[in-house]
């Protein structure tokens, strides 16, 4: 591991029980998070992308315990930066302590704000509840928080109903900023919001982040975002990490079929450019029974028999390129041209 | 254009009178589309854009109000203005599904929980057309084959909640082509589904409007989506359209500041090396309390003088273009 790494997740899954009968014994899991290995350095932006229900947003939920993992390791940078800490294991003083630097930014504004607090107070909250400061101080810092997202002093005194999405966002943001952290991870920020608020949304990430020194793991299912925002991007499927490389490398020469459908997939916004569409047959398996061999396998079409018997290890296919699939060095996929 | 158009709607107004005030949805929207043609219509949020898909369908009731102008519709020969048609009236039903279909943004909420995805599309089938039941029962199954659904035939037994999203799409999409509409309306009908599921749905959209010779206006928020879909595009905003034409023409040479607002507001997939979007500054005002002159004004980079008192009307900047802003017209 080294010393610019801030945080680093290993075999990191989360499973939830299905219980049924009286006794409510579990019957099945759902495999949300399956064996995800992910690093991430200080002040990059790593993507996590993939389709709704492969476990991108568990993952997050998991990586900052707001969802208890089932097993794995979260090794974080803590304050002294002298070692990793395991935040999977760490008691809860330790966790609320950690906390101070792992925050998040959730998808939706709406529900994601107390209604019955006013804006001021959701964005000191974090301070009081770590009990930093003092109640003016406390006040002062939530107005320049406020400022530092683009909003004014005067709508500290405001409640979140009176603001519209973008602005709610913003709140989000200035919360997440409150106590200084380190690690923001970002769950879909911007995809409740309409496209000229999510410019507006995505610019001042990328001021936060050159102002503040800060790390983003962001979490969106929109490609075209993530590669904009990304230094790096991991794509997911059923639950585990199926590629990860440099936003450009991934993007231009993938190496995992899914990603490479996927890809082909995303509606460009130029009449004129002409991707030849790889399509994907049917749904994405349920995570309660998924494939047997490669998760990929009934849906991939470049399926062989060792797909549908063996699971395929995560392994580097390229420089810093790792990928999950059989046929890696083999296939020779399509990525974006660049023009 | 050579062709006579399916349906042609000239300055619409809706309104909604309600508690707050009066909200002006749709506030003058002219457009046309001709048979086989597909129109995308964008915009974000409030833009009207929907009301105006539901004002076509016949579907404004209280407290909306259509105000002013002309929904017309060659309908069995003849014209039919929908805007003074009794949206429960019988002839409206008679221009719905035959005419004119629409498929909305959440198939879960169209499709009726209790009832078979076969039977509800059966039920379409015998409401407008005089066959047996037998007979719609062999058609639903034919257009459940035709929408992509594997296992037709196991597929008309189930209950919506037993289809993916992506398949609900499709049944709702073969519930609307079951009576081959000259139009079909469709309201965000990939937004709620996955990237590779809506390249499906979009593959499928373009393939039924060949086989069917459907004329499709297609609303979304989506400018990849148009521009994998669309022929001609209409931009609105706050209850106008501020631009329109060949879809070409809207995405290479886009003329109203606040289209080109929205293309610089989308990181492009296509190329590097944007490291920062052109967003566009401000919100949406609110439909109660619309800005005089330019809606747009208080948002545009180029605002003048006389945008923020007079409003400006749509304009042939290029053949078959048109645009509503007075940095490209001479004000007289």
């Amino acid at each position: 591991m080294s010393d610019d790494t801030l945080l680093e997740v290993r075999g990191l899954r989360k499973y939830f029980p299905i219980r049924k009968g009286v006794l409510q014994r579990t019957v099945a899991e759902v495999k949300a998070v399956d064996g995800v290995d992910l690093a991430v350095k200080i002040g990059e932006t790593v993507g996590l992308v993939g389709e709704s229900g492969c476990g991108k947003t568990t993952t997050g939920r998991a990586i900052l315990r707001l969802t208890e993992p089932t097993s794995g390791e979260i090794l974080f940078r803590g304050r002294d930066d002298a070692r990793m800490i395991d935040v999977a294991t760490a008691s809860p003083a330790r966790l609320k302590e950690l906390r101070r630097d792992m925050q998040i930014i959730f998808q939706d504004p709406y529900s994601s704000l107390n209604p019955r607090m006013t804006v001021g107070e959701i964005v000191a909250e974090p301070l009081q509840i770590q009990g930093l400061m003092g109640r003016a101080e406390r006040e002062a810092r939530a107005l320049d928080l406020l400022k530092a997202v683009g909003l004014s002093e005067d709508h500290s005194r405001r409640f979140p109903h009176e603001f519209s999405g973008g602005q709610r966002q913003r709140i989000g943001i200035a919360r997440a900023l409150a106590l200084n952290p380190k690690l923001i991870i970002c769950d879909e920020p911007v995809s409740a919001l309409d496209v000229s608020i999510q410019a507006q949304v995505i610019n001042l990430l990328q001021d936060l982040q050159e102002r503040f020194g800060l790390t983003y793991l962001f979490i969106a299912h929109d490609l075209s975002v993530v590669k904009h925002i990304s230094n790096r991007v991991a794509v997911m499927y059923l639950g585990r990490i199926v590629e990860l490389a440099s936003t450009r490398e991934l993007f231009e020469n993938p190496k995992h079929p899914y990603t490479e459908a996927l890809m082909s997939a995303v509606p460009v916004a130029d009449p004129d450019f002409k991707v030849e569409r790889i399509p994907l047959e049917g749904d994405v398996p349920s995570p309660v029974d998924p494939p047997k061999g490669c998760h990929f396998h009934p849906r991939c079409r470049y399926a062989q028999d060792i797909c549908r018997n063996e699971v395929p290890a995560y392994r580097q296919v390229a420089s810093a390129h790792f990928a999950s699939c059989h046929r890696a060095d083999e296939l020779g996929l399509r990525g974006l041209k660049s023009s | 254009m050579s062709v006579d158009p399916l349906i042609e709607v000239k300055d619409l107004k809706v309104h909604f009178h309600t508690e707050d005030g009066v909200a002006r949805a749709v506030d003058g929207v002219g457009f046309s589309i001709a048979p086989e043609r597909t129109l995308g219509v964008v915009g974000e949020s409030g833009c009207g854009k929907s009301v105006t898909a539901r004002a076509v369908m016949g579907l404004i009731e209280a407290p909306g109000k259509i105000e002013q102008g002309e929904i017309l519709l060659r309908h069995n020969g003849r014209t039919v203005d929908i805007a003074k048609l009794d949206p429960r009236g019988a002839e409206i039903r008679g221009i719905r599904g035959t005419e004119i279909a629409m498929i909305f943004q959440e198939p879960m909420t169209s499709l009726n929980p209790v009832f078979r995805i076969g039977d509800q599309i059966v039920e379409a089938i015998l409401l407008h057309e005089k066959i047996g039941r037998a007979a719609a029962r062999e058609r639903a199954v034919e257009l459940l084959a035709a929408v992509g659904i594997p296992l037709p035939r196991q597929r008309f037994e189930q209950f919506p909640h037993q289809l993916s999203g992506g398949m609900r799409q499709r049944a709702m999409i073969a519930m609307a082509m079951s009576c081959n509409p000259k139009l079909l309306i469709a309201d965000e009908p990939t937004t709620a589904l996955d990237v590779t599921i809506q390249a499906q749905v979009m593959d499928l959209m373009n393939a039924l409007r060949r086989d069917f010779n459907t004329a499709i206006m297609f609303i979304t928020h989506d400018l990849g989506v148009i521009a994998g879909m669309a022929d001609d595009v209409v931009v609105m905003y706050l209850g106008r359209i501020v631009e329109s034409g060949p879809v070409r023409e809207i995405f290479r040479n886009p003329k109203h500041p606040y289209t080109q607002g929205l293309m610089g507001s989308i990181p492009s997939l296509a190329d590097w090396g944007v490291r920062r979007l052109t967003a566009i500054d401000g919100v949406v005002p609110s439909p109660f309390a619309v800005p005089q002159g330019c809606g747009f004004a208080p948002r545009c980079p180029h605002a003048m003088e006389i945008c923020r008192t007079r409003s400006p009307d749509l304009a042939e900047v290029a053949p078959g273009h048109a645009a509503a802003c007075f940095l490209n017209q001479v004000p007289t």
